[in-house]
């Protein structure tokens, strides 16, 4: 283990929190929810002015498209095989770049929600900055993981129905298990993915050491950790699903589709998403730091580190070979002579703490 | 006279003309007698008389009636026929030659003529994984001393070696005009495993195409006869069936007629079917099927479904749907004269025997989620095939010269029939979004349109898609454009009084463009003429237009010494002009919307005729839009999105974008770690 996978207060650090919610960040839970709006506006343009231009000239605008039996709605789309390719193109770039992107304001909502009082943002800036490399690498092995454990569960589940060889509406029905049993097991992919990212943004922790404190905790609490973020995952589907239909049901049959109140709901369904996504960060760091908390350095008045009476050895900030297996353990601390050592040893911030 | 002497020599240039333009098709079709089917001749004048079902006509003449027995083994998938056939030279000449189809050589083997012509982008193009035959044993006829006249029959289609579906049989002596002649048949085959429309799947078989059959003869004493075209098989004399099918005792049978009688033997059960006027027959057998039974809403005709576990519902939907299209298809196009209607809901991975007509039965399809997704797929499938009963059943037009006739005109059928059933959202409702049929059909023909005319025979399609795309989905665009343009009723009556008068007839598409220019009027006849063989086609689009305020004209008015007084100002205190064009053969008035400034919508009317006009305007305020046809009723316009145009166009729409950025957003919330 490295110095930086053990957590070293900074004393201009706002302390920890001790119980890490959403509440008590709603601007972050909000900034977030801006960075989702402008990355959606960045996404969805090209496809947007696409359609729209063909009805760009109509004093009716957009609504055209809506109109009882969608000839112009179709008609939008034919045309749009002028146009279509470019925007896909350029819609599915702006995903990738903004979904990756979206790291960062990740990753300072997981720091704004491990830090009680206020914080600031030049350090939610440098929180969410410095582990970008391991929630990137984190972010592209979790989607690996999903796509293998997702199709393999596929490929077999789909050769078992049709060795079943099931009715059609039998078939149909199991298929749709297949897909329920394929999300619950991308559900501990997801969860280790989570709380991975949060040992890395929150206690600055690397790639592996972050990886090992997700599996310990899925290992002391599987069913708690997957409870905790299925429930909230489940209901903010529900309530991003509800969003979409409400506009319809609110307006009426033959109302013109306006923007401001479906506008108003939808946005409100994507911050409540938001909220409950950063309800399950927040229960993620009380889940690390509760199952698989990093070592703290003991309350001493003046540590002496080992390495100052031990000869020193060479540390490397690499990453350990083998599995870590000393961060439950503690930090070898050498109590204080109770005489005055012959030479004083000097406490410098380039002494590093020999925790290895 | 003089209009439909017109219309049929333009008939005839442009069928010329297309057959002129066609590619070679012909190295790949068997070379067929299509000169023949050239509209030639001028169809008397229809009258009102035929608004109504008074003066329809009740039977047709009985040209060949076939009196069969069918033994089906199950487990072989294989058939055992035998019966006769009494036919009449109805035509003005004597015959000295039978033509004979059979088409279920069509899958005997990949070098027949259905099996290696291209047709990518319609059914059954899958490749046949068990082929199927017929074996004529005996075909002798009495009137000539019982002589068996097989031997001496050709052995394959005319100028085509690989393919053994369109057979002549040389006769000793003719068959004067007005004679009749009985011949006896026996025939063994093996079905194919299901492929497009005929064949079996496990213990289910649909059995079309599966007797020897005579082509259909003209009144000028020749045969109208084809080899077994992927796009065409329809096209026959009128006469009454009565058929025995020997099953197994397990099997449930579904066919075409009246169950007349059942008799049971040691396992095995013979079950009598009949029907008068009607020119084809089709049976289904299978364990599997379930059953609901009930009568149309008059209480007139047996409604019988056929279906597989699970589909419940889909049967529900048809027989629903079934009961509403027999009122209003008899309504529209006079009454459904049988006593029976079945309809076989063909069981999941058996598509290919879906969506299939045959008199008095018909098939449907779809998988068992469908009636619950918002997507009206069943009611339309069932609506479509029950449409045939009439384009195609009781007007037997020839499908393979002018396929539009049928498939096109019950295309539209159908799109009206289910408007009228689900007005704006006939094809699905999901939510607030409605699509409807009108709406589906559109965009494939108008892309398509440009590939060939409409009205041309269905070899010689270039793919399947265009066949589609032109013979069903622009047939019915045209036809639901002339009722939008010159009233959906008058539209109706016209094609009721075409299938009244031809009832029980063969008509051809001069029948057709006669009552259109009796009962729509000449230019509506003309336009559809030029639409279905002209590849004609219209785009109407604002050009440009502009407003200022009217001001008196300056400058000196009238003889400079002695000086007019100016004139007046424009009526209202704004004026200006739009600038207006149509691009294409065809032309339809249309309304055009005038936006002024304030809010004030003045609506014109534009009769189009000619490319480009300026019409004037003058108003209490600016113009700041124009929209040509803003309720959409030309469904032949090429480009909807020139049909208006608006000061201060913007790039972004509010309701699109709003919409775009949820799903964006939900997107990236499910993307985000």
């Amino acid at each position: 283990m490295s110095y930086r996978d053990a957590w070293i207060p900074s004393p201009d650090e706002p302390g920890r929190a001790r119980r890490p919610a959403a509440f008590r960040r709603p601007g972050l839970v909000l900034a977030y929810a801006v960075y989702l709006l402008v990355a959606g506006f960045a996404v969805a343009a090209p496809w947007s002015t696409v359609i729209h231009g063909t009805v760009a000239g109509y004093p009716r605008g957009d609504a055209e498209l809506f109109d009882r039996g969608s000839v112009m709605l179709l008609e939008a789309l034919r045309l749009a095989r002028f146009g279509g390719p470019a925007a896909t193109t350029a819609s599915a770039f702006a995903l990738v770049v903004a979904g990756a992107l979206g790291l960062l304001p990740f990753a300072a909502l997981i720091a704004g929600l491990g830090r009680e009082g206020r914080v600031r943002a030049p350090f939610l800036a440098a929180r969410a900055v410095r582990p970008i490399g391991t929630l990137t690498l984190l972010w592209g092995l979790g989607f690996a993981a999903e796509a293998i454990v997702g199709g393999l569960v596929g490929v077999l589940g789909i050769k078992l129905i049709g060795a079943l060889h099931l009715a059609a509406r039998s078939e149909a029905i199991a298929h749709v298990v297949l897909g329920v049993v394929g999300l619950l097991f991308l559900l501990p992919v997801a969860v280790a993915r989570d709380l991975a990212a949060v040992s890395a943004v929150n206690d600055e922790t690397r790639f592996y050491t972050s990886s090992s404190r997700a599996v310990r905790v899925l290992r002391r609490a599987f069913g708690r950790a997957l409870g905790a973020y299925l429930v909230r995952a489940l209901l903010a589907l529900a309530i991003l699903l509800a969003a979409l239909a409400l506009p319809s049901l609110l307006r009426g049959p033959d109302a013109p589709p306006g923007v401001a109140i479906p506008f108003a709901i939808h946005q409100l369904a994507v911050v409540l998403a938001i909220f409950l996504r950063a309800s399950w960060l927040a229960s993620a760091i009380r889940l690390l730091d509760s199952r698989a908390p990093l070592p703290r350095p003991e309350p001493v008045l003046e540590p002496v580190y080992a390495s100052a009476l031990i000869p020193p050895t060479p540390l490397s900030s690499a990453e350990p070979d083998g599995p870590v297996v000393a961060v439950d353990e503690p930090a070898i601390l050498v109590e204080p002579a109770p005489l005055a050592p012959a030479e004083p040893v000097a406490e410098t911030p380039e002494s590093p703490p020999a925790i290895d | 006279m003089r209009r439909l002497f017109e219309i049929t020599a333009g008939l005839g240039i442009a069928w010329a003309a297309a057959r002129a333009t066609q590619p070679s098709s012909a190295a790949l079709a068997a070379p067929e007698p299509l000169a023949a089917i050239a509209p030639t001749t001028i169809p008397a004048p229809v009258g009102a008389a035929y608004d109504d079902d008074a003066a329809m006509t009740g039977h047709p003449e009985a040209v060949a009636g076939y009196t069969l027995r069918a033994s089906l083994d199950p487990a072989k998938h294989t058939l055992h026929g035998e019966g006769r056939i009494l036919w009449k030279n109805a035509s003005r000449a004597a015959v000295s030659e039978l033509w004979v189809h059979l088409y279920l050589n069509g899958f005997k083997n990949d070098k027949t003529l259905f099996q290696r012509v291209p047709v990518d982008g319609f059914r059954g193009t899958d490749s046949v994984t068990g082929f199927g035959h017929i074996t004529v044993k005996r075909f002798a006829v009495r009137e000539m001393e019982g002589q068996d006249l097989w031997p001496g029959a050709d052995k394959t289609s005319p100028g085509d070696p690989d393919d053994e579906t369109d057979i002549r049989v040389p006769l000793p002596r003719a068959v004067e005009p007005g004679a009749s002649i009985t011949v006896d048949v026996a025939w063994d085959e093996q079905l194919p495993a299901l492929t497009f429309r005929t064949g079996f799947l496990d213990g289910f078989h649909f059995v079309g195409q599966w007797f020897p059959k005579i082509a259909r003869l003209e009144p000028d004493g020749h045969f109208t006869h084809f080899a077994f075209h992927h796009l065409s098989e329809f096209y026959s004399d009128f006469g009454a069936y009565d058929v025995t099918i020997d099953t197994p005792d397990t099997m449930v049978v579904g066919a075409t007629g009246r169950l007349e009688g059942e008799v049971r033997t040691s396992g095995r059960i013979e079950r009598r079917y009949v029907q008068e006027d009607v020119h084809d027959f089709a049976f289904t057998a299978w364990d599997g099927f379930r059953e609901l039974t009930g009568k149309s809403d008059d209480g007139k005709v047996a409604l019988r479904c056929l279906y597989p576990a699970g589909h419940e519902r889909s049967a529900e939907i048809e027989m629903e749907t079934v009961r509403f299209g027999l009122g209003y298809f008899g309504k529209a196009y006079g009454r459904y004269p049988y006593e029976t209607l079945t309809m076989v809901h063909p069981p999941e991975g058996a598509t290919e025997a879906g969506g299939m007509e045959y008199p008095t039965l018909i098939t449907t399809g779809g998988a068992w989620y469908e009636p619950f997704t918002g997507a009206h797929t069943v009611d339309t499938v069932t609506i479509h095939e029950l449409g045939h009963e009439w384009f195609y059943g009781l007007v037997a037009t020839d499908e393979h010269a002018f396929p539009f006739l049928d498939e096109g005109l019950n295309s539209y059928a159908e799109a009206d029939s289910m408007e009228a059933r689900f007005p704006g959202s006939s094809a699905v409702k999901w939510g607030s979004t409605e699509v409807s049929l009108w709406a589906i059909g559109r965009p494939g023909s108008i892309e398509r349109a440009p590939n060939a005319p409409v009205a041309q025979p269905s070899p010689s399609f270039a793919t399947g898609g265009d066949y589609g795309s032109l013979v069903y989905q622009r047939t019915a665009s045209i036809l639901g454009t002339l009722a939008n343009v010159y009233g959906e009723a008058t539209v109706r009556r016209a094609i009721g009084r075409y299938t009244r008068r031809y009832r029980f007839e063969h008509p051809g598409p001069a029948e057709l463009l006669g009552v259109f220019d009796e009962v729509v009027g000449h230019e509506a006849a003309e336009t559809l003429r030029a639409a279905l063989f002209d590849r004609a086609s219209v785009d109407y689009l604002v050009a440009s237009f502009e407003s200022e305020l009217s001001e008196a004209p300056r400058g000196i008015f009238g003889d400079p010494a002695h000086p007019s007084p100016t004139p007046a100002a424009a009526p209202g205190p704004w004026s200006g002009d739009v600038l207006l064009r149509r691009r294409g053969a065809l032309r339809f008035p249309v309304d055009v919307e005038l936006h002024e400034e304030d809010g004030t919508i003045q609506r014109v009317r534009w009769e189009a005729r000619a490319p480009a006009e300026r019409l004037p305007y003058t108003g209490k305020s600016r113009l700041v839009a124009v929209v040509i046809d803003p309720e959409h009723r030309i469904l032949l316009d090429e480009n909807l999105g020139n049909n208006a145009k608006r000061d201060g166009k913007s790039t972004l729409g509010g309701a699109v974008l709003e919409r775009a950025l949820y799903g964006a957003e939900a997107a990236l919330w499910g993307l985000q770690p």
